[in-house]
């Protein structure tokens, strides 16, 4: 019997132990995996590579293929589906979610927690998140932003923004009113700043003033977008935001890449991850041929016979063909998201619209000699100035400013939102695809239209027109 | 037991002819579902008993041998980096329960449904599968036995896609001009043997779409058949096994050499293990087991991956042989700059793998008084597997393309498991019985995963980190641990009528410290009837009925209750997309965080399984005939799951509690004796089972969410009031009558949003075992059932594509026209033919990458309803018996046997029973160029001394 009892008593003292021994447990809660705190400079790291993410993978290469100046080949899948228009609430669920999740989420993380005491940080998150808001309703139109971004409040299905509202600049919730909210955080002085942005902002290496003119710039771009909404105020506002603008090729904003695996060109690193799925468009690539382009050579490859061509829309199994050239497809190549060039067209255009065909076609030219000489290293041959970069006040049309646009942009999304506003270049659908237009914005994924009931009402079909496309 | 009981034995097991004590449990007992993943040695075996019950936990059964829990988990290797789903990719990584040698066991006793986990733990409600081993027999009238048993097997695939030998590799083919219209491309790197240079002769295409073979004189190459070969697997087992009255021993030496049908795959498994029990008095006994393993092997590349197996393979046109794999240079020579020459990727890219094992227990039994037993019992699993995987310079498999890169991968685990019991027992009065069980119990396990990544290696076939210029680390560690008391009061009446009750207190480290504790119950009964009834008829041998209620509660994965920032990578999917730290040309190396995707909360709740169960068990005609049924019903409730979450929220999604799950269904096992005489035996053993599978609730808003990502097309869902990991896919636009809608071209359209397009759930399972003897020969085999279930063949929609199957090549120069009608506002010369009767011809190649194909087919094209009966295990086996005293020998056992021998089943893949997935994961159902499976011979000798 006594046994028993030191028996027992052994089995309640240890039935005590493991009760109350929290020390026991407390050390396996917390992760040693991730971090629960971080700084600036690695949220702004962040929201930056994923902004390169965005404008130089997917939505950059399906874009170029809705404006032909790329072509998707039967040899991928999701390339020959894209080609036939077959764009469904899947095709980009991945870059909302970057757009969401990795750019605007923790950019507001960097504004909410470092913002106050280190306003340059939080000007340049406030132009990263415009440039990327931006893209999300040129593509989808309708996007929550004004009641988005508050999981870690528990709300989790934020209400929709009209794209009309986001480029509303009397409203706080506009784009324009987080690119000005940008320029007066970047024009606080030095010293209302704890640290500094430094070499993990990759576009700008902390150069505010810079950042100020990226600012500027993006508000000249989405002014001039409302070009069929307002054409006369449109233009004057663009041309007042380009004063303060982007002003020459050095001071584009850049993607920056690298050599290595994790830093590398998306296009590149596609080419080399599937080979052969995306090509030159025929149509881009035949009018570079026709135009004697000078860009040419840097745009694309030499084809399998040693010369230029494009593989054509309907006939997308088609590889011989001239891949994506070295500019946008070199291992560390830089592309950008806002150049000098498209400030000139954008002036160019507005100018037109403006009444001043004088200065347009001023503006239009200087933008086809600083594209020819960002793109080649050299300036334009006197036969192509002479032929496309010497448009007088009676000569200039929007159709040549948006072509020598389309030229100019190549790679960029900028050229399929410009597409849609204008109809130029006039390219032609391809045919028996799934829609018999060239769609004209994505579908809403299925993550919001499953899991957010707000998102219903805006899911639309792939030709409806977004509010700025009249 | 007042719940489900099945028994497989040693003997079963060793006529599975499986290496793998999981695998060799398929379709043995009722409830089981076992997936193996096929292709080569080692690869995982998924056990499932009733379903899926839980979203983020594990799914399968609790491992247990002698008492103690060991680790089955299923790693792949992959670093922290990487976006995709780990599974769909690599290699077929073993589960680690491949470590134990079949021939160890004694006997598997499986219990079901979560009635076990007072004992086991939370980690028991799926069900506990508990091998007992073989110890030394006391008493042994020779006093030593010794067994030495030699098996020879030989593998062979047993099944592939029906693939086209006309047409070369090429493009402009399947139309109606034939020939006249289709161009031979081939790959060719030009002189100096590396694609993408500027003497590339041509880069190649993946379509076989090209003219006929025999139109360009050349020779066409089955080239699976030169491919894979018969793999040869030797099994050696020695044990040798004695005792007296006080003490017993029993060592066992194993080694298992496995070549694979994939050239340069092979497993070599070397298991010793010592068994020891003695009597140091009256009242205490001790014992324990020591078992070293070393298990190791080079596997092949695997599924969605540009240097995978079947991938190339499937894909090479019969245009091209395959077997003249590699220049001089060391590059491989291959069809299409993009995918691995098979033959290069077996041989010059291996994933190898080294695992040194030690499984220990020892205890410690005191019969304090009559009535009154100490138990302690304390067991450690630890083990270090050590990974490699390499990529040949000119490989497409590694992350940038054909640059060479070599992983090195360490995975440590360490698990101490300890039970402290004290039992009771006494007879209450004359008619009652009772014994108590009060027992404490703790359990840490530690695992870590240490992940080296060089890529860029500057010396070609020089495989160590320093030969790479461009390197990346990652480390990942998860710890767990619980404690938990415990007790079980066992009642019985004239044993007719018994009664269990349990409880469990569970601690765990997966909740935040100040709700980390929970308590669960449970109660069976069960009722042997037929010993009440007098006068009952003399056919009539026995009569039982059971039930049992048992709750579970569930703890979150690790380290799930506090906000977390993560180092982020961004991909669409198509590339790898870019990660930290990153580094731009002429900047420096830079890292950078973000928020994790998932919002992590700390007010987590354990999740709960109820399981509620019936049963009936009959013996008749002395006992010729037995048959047991049961009834179950198992619902959990507050299921932990990552609720999915607009994107727009901030978050991709929430770890919460929320969903239910009910998995119900039947389970009969039943035996006949047909004929039983002195000299001949012939028994059938039945098993027969359904379960169904439903989701009944996920939180609220949520009616469907993705369990793990597959594909960008499909994907596994759990969908409100359908079975556990449904399909979910692209489908074909449709009318209200079902018919497909169709363009002006004739190609029908897709959908815009997605549906539910199939169940990967089989309808039900059977087994039916015959086992013939007579005097020293015995003839068993046994047939496996399966009757529904679907699966996504995403490599036959490829292949289609491709040009590549047989079915592709049987009219290329006809016309197709798609069964359905126009699209709404479809013209047609000027007509509006909205509604009506597609007439519109489509050309051979428009439909099978269009419409039967994966470049523009919806996924629900894809997926098949499988059936299949197949002869799973088929053995004859002789024992020639010697006089003991005339021979050292006393018995020689002989035996035949083949696996698979036969496979008839509706699926146009590979072996069905397949999963890209594997058994790490919580998914099924699905085949993109999965590795095949095997069909195979043996033949083995037994001496017993």
């Amino acid at each position: 019997m006594k046994k028993t009892i030191v028996s027992l008593s052994i089995i309640i003292g240890l039935a005590a132990v493991s009760s109350s021994c929290e020390k026991y447990f407390e050390d396996a809660v917390a992760t040693p995996n991730d971090p629960t705190e971080v700084t600036p400079a690695l949220l702004l790291a962040n929201i930056e590579v994923a902004t390169f993410s965005n404008f130089g993978g997917q939505l950059a290469r399906q874009t170029q293929m809705m404006v032909q100046q790329a072509a998707g080949t039967t040899e991928g899948s999701q390339t020959t589906e894209i080609m036939n228009y077959n764009i469904t609430e899947l095709t980009n669920e991945n870059e909302w979610g970057v757009i969401y999740n990795g750019v605007l989420m923790n950019g507001k993380i960097l504004i909410d927690d470092f913002g106050a005491a280190n306003p340059h940080y939080a000007g340049i998150a406030r132009v990263i998140m415009a440039m990327n808001l931006g893209s999300a309703t040129d593509l989808w139109g309708d996007v929550p932003y004004s009641n988005a971004l508050n999981g870690l409040n528990g709300e989790l299905t934020p209400t929709y923004d009209l794209q009309q509202e986001l480029l509303d600049d009397s409203n706080p919730n506009s784009i324009f009113a987080l690119l000005d909210q940008a320029i007066a955080d970047l024009q606080q002085p030095a010293g209302a700043n704890a640290f500094f942005p430094g070499a993990e902002d990759f576009v700008y290496a902390g150069d505010v003033s810079l950042w100020i003119k990226a600012a500027y710039s993006l508000k000249a771009r989405y002014y001039n977008r409302l070009s069929e909404v307002d054409g006369p105020g449109s233009a004057t506002k663009a041309l007042t935001a380009l004063a303060n603008g982007i002003s020459a090729t050095s001071e584009n904003t850049l993607m920056k890449f690298g050599t290595g695996g994790n830093s590398q060109n998306q296009w590149y690193a596609y080419e080399q991850a599937r080979p052969q799925y995306i090509k030159m468009g025929e149509f881009f690539v035949d009018s570079l041929v026709a135009t004697n382009d000078p860009r040419l050579p840097f745009y694309a490859d030499q084809d399998t016979s040693g010369n230029y061509s494009g593989t054509p829309k309907d006939m997308i199994d088609q590889t011989f063909t001239s891949d994506i050239g070295d500019y946008l497809s070199e291992v560390d190549a830089s592309i950008p998201l806002i150049s000098y060039a498209e400030m000139k067209f954008i002036e160019a255009e507005a100018q037109l619209r403006a009444g001043s065909p004088g200065d347009a076609a001023t503006a239009h030219n200087e933008g086809v000699m600083a594209s020819v000489m960002a793109v080649t290293g050299a300036a334009a041959p006197a036969a192509f100035v002479t032929a496309y970069a010497s448009e007088d006040g009676t000569s200039i049309s929007q159709e040549k400013i948006m072509y020598q646009k389309y030229v100019a942009l190549f790679g960029q999304i900028e050229v399929y939102n410009d597409f849609r506003r204008t109809g130029f270049p006039g390219i032609t659908p391809a045919s028996g695809a799934q829609t018999t237009t060239i769609p004209v914005r994505l579908i809403i994924p299925q993550n919001e239209r499953l899991y957010n009931p707000n998102a219903a009402a805006f899911v639309k079909g792939l030709t409806v027109p977004v509010y700025w496309d009249k | 037991m007042g719940y489900s009981v099945s028994s497989v034995s040693g003997d079963e097991v060793e006529k599975s002819g499986e290496n793998n004590i999981i695998q060799s449990l398929s379709a043995k007992a009722p409830g089981i579902q076992v997936v193996g993943t096929g292709g080569t040695p080692g690869s995982s075996s998924k056990i499932l008993l009733r379903g899926n019950a839980t979203f983020t936990g594990a799914n399968q059964p609790l491992i247990v041998i002698d008492g103690v829990p060991i680790d089955n988990s299923t790693d792949q290797s992959s670093p922290r980096d990487y976006p995709f789903n780990a599974n769909l990719q690599g290699v077929n990584n073993s589960n680690r329960a491949l470590d134990i040698n079949p021939d160890d066991i004694e006997s598997v006793t499986v219990l079901k449904g979560p009635a076990a986990a007072a004992l086991y733990g939370a980690r028991a409600g799926n069900g506990v599968i508990i091998y007992t081993t073989k110890r030394g027999k006391s008493g042994n009238k020779k006093g030593l036995g010794v067994t030495v048993s030699q098996k020879v097997t030989f593998n062979q695939v047993n099944k592939l896609p029906d693939l086209q030998t006309t047409y070369a590799q090429g493009n402009g083919g399947g139309t109606p001009a034939g020939d006249a219209a289709a161009t031979f491309v081939e790959g060719d790197p030009g002189p100096d043997n590396t694609y993408f240079t500027g003497d590339d002769v041509s880069l190649g295409t993946s379509s076989s779409w090209g003219p006929s073979i025999s139109s360009l004189g050349m020779q066409s190459y089955d080239n699976p058949d030169n491919f894979f070969q018969t793999g040869v697997s030797s099994n050696t087992n020695i044990s040798v096994s004695g005792g007296n009255e006080k003490s017993s021993a029993r060592l066992s030496l194993g080694y298992l050499a496995d070549e694979g049908m994939i050239p340069n795959t092979n497993l070599d498994r070397f298991s010793v293990r010592l068994t020891a029990d003695t009597k140091l008095s009256d009242k205490v006994s001790v014992g324990g087991t020591v078992n070293y393993m070393n298990t190791k092997g080079t596997m092949a590349q695997n599924g969605s991956n540009l240097a995978g197996i079947m991938l190339g393979l499937m894909r090479a046109p019969a245009s091209y042989d395959i077997r003249d794999y590699i220049y001089d240079n060391g590059n491989q020579r291959t069809y299409f700059y993009a995918y691995d020459n098979p033959f290069y990727t077996a041989y010059e890219n291996p994933f190898t793998s080294n695992v040194n094992r030690v499984l220990g227990n020892v205890y410690f039994d005191y019969k304090v008084t009559d009535w009154f037993t100490l138990n302690y019992k304390i067991g450690t699993d630890a083990y270090v597997d050590e990974r490699k995987q390499i990529f040949a310079v000119s490989s497409y498999g590694d992350d940038i393309g054909g640059v060479g890169q070599v992983n090195e991968n360490t995975i440590s685990s360490n698990v101490t498991y300890a039970d402290l019991t004290a039992r009771f027992t006494k007879n209450l009065s004359k008619n009652w019985g009772a014994s108590l069980l009060l027992g404490h119990n703790l359990n840490q396990s530690k695992k870590t995963d240490l992940f080296g990544r060089g890529r860029i290696l500057a010396v070609p076939g020089f495989y160590n980190l320093n030969n790479a210029s461009d390197l990346y680390t990652s480390e990942f560690t998860e710890e767990i641990k619980t404690q938990a008391l415990f007790a079980q009061l066992e009642l019985d009446w004239k044993s007719i009528f018994f009664l269990t009750l349990t409880g469990r207190n569970e601690w765990s480290s997966t909740f935040e410290l100040d709700n980390n504790n929970f308590f669960y119950p449970s109660v069976s009964t069960s009722f042997v009837f037929s010993d009440l009834i007098e006068n009952k008829p003399s056919w009539w041998n026995f009569g039982k009925i059971r039930y049992s209620y048992a709750n579970t509660g569930i703890s979150p994965i690790a380290y799930a209750t506090r906000p977390i920032y993560t180092s982020p990578f961004y991909t669409d999917g198509f590339t790898n997309g870019v990660t930290f730290p990153y580094t731009p040309t002429a900047g420096t190396a830079t890292n950078g965080f973000a928020i994790s995707q998932t919002l992590f909360t700390s007010d987590l709740r354990p999740e709960r399984l109820t399981g509620n169960e019936v049963g009936l068990n009959m013996i008749f005609f002395d006992r010729k005939l037995d048959f047991d049924f049961t009834y179950y019903h198992q619902k959990t409730t507050d299921a932990l799951l990552f609720q999915p979450l607009p994107n727009s929220s901030g978050f991709a999604q929430a770890y919460v509690n929320g969903g239910e799950i009910l998995n119900k269904g039947y389970e009969i096992a039943m035996g006949i004796v047909p004929v039983r005489n002195d000299n001949f035996k012939w028994r059938i053993d039945l098993n027969w089972s359904k379960n169904i599978s439903e989701v009944l609730a996920l939180v609220p808003g949520v009616d469907q969410f993705s369990v793990e990502s597959a594909f960008s097309s499909i994907g596994s869902f759990a969908i409100v009031g359908q079975p556990y990991g449904v399909f979910y896919g692209t489908v074909w636009q449709r009318d209200s009558e079902g018919n497909r809608l169709i363009n002006a071209s004739g190609i029908p359209l897709v959908a815009a949003q997605t549906e539910g397009v199939g169940d990967p759930n089989p309808d039900w399972l059977g087994g039916i075992r015959n086992t013939l003897s007579y005097k020293g020969v015995e003839l068993s085999f046994f047939w496996d059932f399966r009757q529904g279930g679907d699966v996504y063949n995403g490599t036959y929609a490829r292949l289609n594509n491709l040009g590549r199957t047989q079915e592709s090549a049987d009219d290329r120069e006809g016309v197709y026209v798609v069964e359905g009608v126009y699209a709404e506002g479809t013209m047609i010369n000027g007509v509006d033919v909205s509604g009506q009767t597609n007439t519109t011809e489509i050309s051979a190649i428009q439909y099978y990458k269009q419409v039967v194909g994966d470049a523009g087919g919806a996924s629900e094209e894809f997926v098949e309803d499988v059936n299949w009966a197949r002869l799973r295990d088929v053995t004859l086996s002789y024992r020639y018996k010697l006089n003991p005293d005339k021979s050292f020998l006393s018995y020689v056992d002989l035996s035949l046997s083949a696996r698979n021998l036969i496979l008839i089943t509706n699926y146009k893949g590979v072996d069905p029973e397949t999963s890209l997935t594997g058994a790490g994961s919580n998914i099924g159902g699905f085949d993109y160029f999965n590795n095949p499976g095997a069909r195979s011979y043996s033949i083995g000798l037994k001496f017993g001394f």
